[in-house]
């Protein structure tokens, strides 16, 4: 268990501090083996690279709220000129790439980016699957400001989710459960910040593979007649991240930890760039866990088991594993695919790399989920939230592994794995 | 035509040409829909024989997907892992209503990642995040004598 100890005292110290060097009580985790985590600073948002991420739910907008859901806000604007929106509630993923809006979040029409590159080409529309569901929507093309770190990206490709500009597919071309609106998405939108260059192929050329691959390109020459097509680099959506001009190799998301019952809400931040300001550094106390280059995993041992297909995941409002822990009751409820075990149970798990060296603690708690919902209805934050996990070969280290602990997301670079640290 | 009996894993290379996903049997189905589905198919085939069921595995350029057929063969269960998610209204056939109603029942989960649908007739669980997805789904009543849901992988 990690202690939390005179952690509230760290932000009036940071405060006047240019980040790192805050000291806070012991906060490393103990058994299983691996080196613990270390004492956490959360560096305060504001520039170069620091940017505030929230989590709240979304309670004013969604009909129910998206727990264990980080958000940030940030602005859009045609490109080269000074019509901009800025825009709340967009939901920050390590798991996957790319920025998405909602079509009915955006109040301003963003250019489309074409296959020619030009105004004459053919618009570019795209297909993107998560293991929930779908997004189908345009390709379009903004300059994204990050408006309190001042991190600016030009000339970014963005999916332009759910409008009618976006054109239509069959349901064959773009299967599963729609997530084309806010209430279904859960958010505005999504930063997707995951270790990946873009997200399709980082070497290249995106060949369309429908029901194979989870990004495939489409071209619309009417709204009517999409059809699958390759898409170039220049044309798939990059990680705004390697688009920002100096802190662009990864980021660090930094939020405070949550007790036993949960919180409200939480605020953190967002640094954007490893190594590259002095609140981003690869510290010796930190250590990097190399993921596999294809699918960006790593290797999880818990309870004298193998999870090769592990990996940390801000977009997963749980810690999500397989076990032989009670599941919550069945029926629909808010808690279906959740842990409900009798009292909290200690999970010891130790994350590895499977192409590098390096070792590290990752333990957690798992409480009932109904009863931290029922005790709580209104909170968002929960650190001891898990639940069950298709991929039996899979621990998937969700937000609530976040609370307490600056995660790492380093993003792959020519000759560099993708990695994540703590 | 249902293939001769065979003790060991068979392989059928067909054509490599990319276009559209090989059709594939549905869960609930009968098994000779493989038999059609593989003529059609662009990747390749391996038949594994176990003594209470048969593991259809089709291989396409980054995907794979399983079927598991029943000795009076029936697809009960299905699989898949790799870089995307396969036709679901394929692949759960008649299933795939009954999959889409307990889905919106469940109410909004938000969750990219991860998704379970559980009810007495069916069960489908996905989960994933870029470059590697994973998901299989059964039905309950028709899993076979002594059979393990870890043997749907």
């Amino acid at each position: 268990m990690r202690k939390y100890l005179g952690l509230i005292l760290i932000p009036a110290l940071l405060l006047t501090a240019c980040g790192g060097g805050g000291s806070s009580s012991s906060g490393g985790g103990g058994g299983g083996g691996g080196t613990p985590p270390p004492t956490q600073t959360i560096t305060p948002p504001g520039a170069p690279n620091v940017e505030q991420i929230y989590v709240d739910g979304f309670t004013q907008t969604l009909t129910s709220p998206a727990v264990n859901t980080p958000y940030v806000t940030l602005q859009v604007c045609v490109p080269s000129t000074s019509t901009c929106q800025t825009i709340d509630h967009i939901e920050v993923d390590t798991g996957s790439v790319g920025l998405r809006i909602i079509s009915s979040a955006l109040t301003i029409t963003l250019p489309a980016v074409t296959t020619t590159g030009a105004p004459g080409g053919n618009p570019l529309a795209e297909c993107l699957q998560f293991a929930d569901g779908s997004s189908w929507g345009s390709v379009n093309m903004a300059d994204v400001t990050m408006p309190i770190s001042g991190e600016k990206a030009a000339a970014v490709n963005v999916q332009v989710i759910g409008g009618a500009a976006a054109g239509t597919v069959t349901n064959a071309e773009c299967q599963g459960v729609p997530e084309n609106t806010v209430q279904t998405f859960g958010a505005n939108g999504i930063l997707g910040i995951g270790p990946f260059t873009n997200d399709c192929d980082s070497g290249g050329s995106c060949t369309p593979n429908i029901n194979n691959q989870a990004a495939n390109y489409f071209e619309c020459p009417s709204p009517s007649t999409c059809a699958a097509t390759t898409a170039t680099l220049q044309q798939q959506l990059e990680n705004v991240v390697t688009m920002f001009a100096k802190d662009n190799n990864g980021s660090i998301i930094e939020l405070p930890p949550v007790g036993s019952s949960g919180a409200a809400t939480v605020t953190g931040s967002l640094v954007f760039g490893i190594n590259t300001e002095t609140d981003n550094m690869l510290a010796s106390n930190i250590t990097e866990l190399q993921t596999s280059s294809l699918s960006g995993y790593l290797t999880a041992t818990l309870n004298g088991m193998s999870y090769p297909d592990s990996y940390l995941d801000s977009g997963s409002n749980g810690n999500f594993f397989t076990d032989s822990l009670t599941v919550c009751p069945g029926g629909p409820t808010a808690t279906t695919g959740f842990y409900c075990p009798t009292s909290t149970v200690s999970e010891d798990a130790t994350l590895s790399s499977p192409v590098g060296n390096g070792k590290l603690a990752a333990n957690f708690s798992v409480a009932n989920a109904d009863t931290l919902f029922n005790d709580n209805p209104t909170f968002t934050a929960f650190s001891n939230l898990a639940g069950t996990n298709a991929d039996p070969n899979s621990l998937d280290l969700g937000l609530p592994f976040f609370f307490g602990v600056n995660i790492y997301t380093g993003i792959e670079n020519g000759a560099s794995q993708p990695f994540f640290a703590y | 035509m249902m293939p001769t009996m065979l003790t060991r894993s068979v392989v059928y290379s067909l054509l490599m040409a990319a276009a559209a996903a090989p059709a594939l049997a549905a869960l609930g189905g009968d098994v000779t829909s493989v038999e059609a589905d593989r003529a059609r198919m662009k990747g390749a085939l391996q038949t594994t024989y176990s003594a209470n069921y048969t593991v259809h595995e089709i291989q396409m350029p980054k995907l794979v997907v399983h079927e598991y057929v029943s000795l009076s063969g029936q697809v009960f269960a299905v699989s898949w892992r790799g870089e995307g998610v396969p036709d679901l209204q394929q692949v759960l056939g008649t299933y795939y209503g009954p999959f889409r109603q307990a889905a919106a029942a469940n109410g909004p989960h938000y969750n990219h990642h991860q998704l379970s649908v559980n009810t007495s007739d069916l069960v489908v669980v996905s989960s994933g995040h870029i470059h590697g997805y994973f998901g299989r789904a059964w039905v309950p009543g028709l899993l076979p004598q002594a059979f393990s849901l870890a043997e749907i992988n």
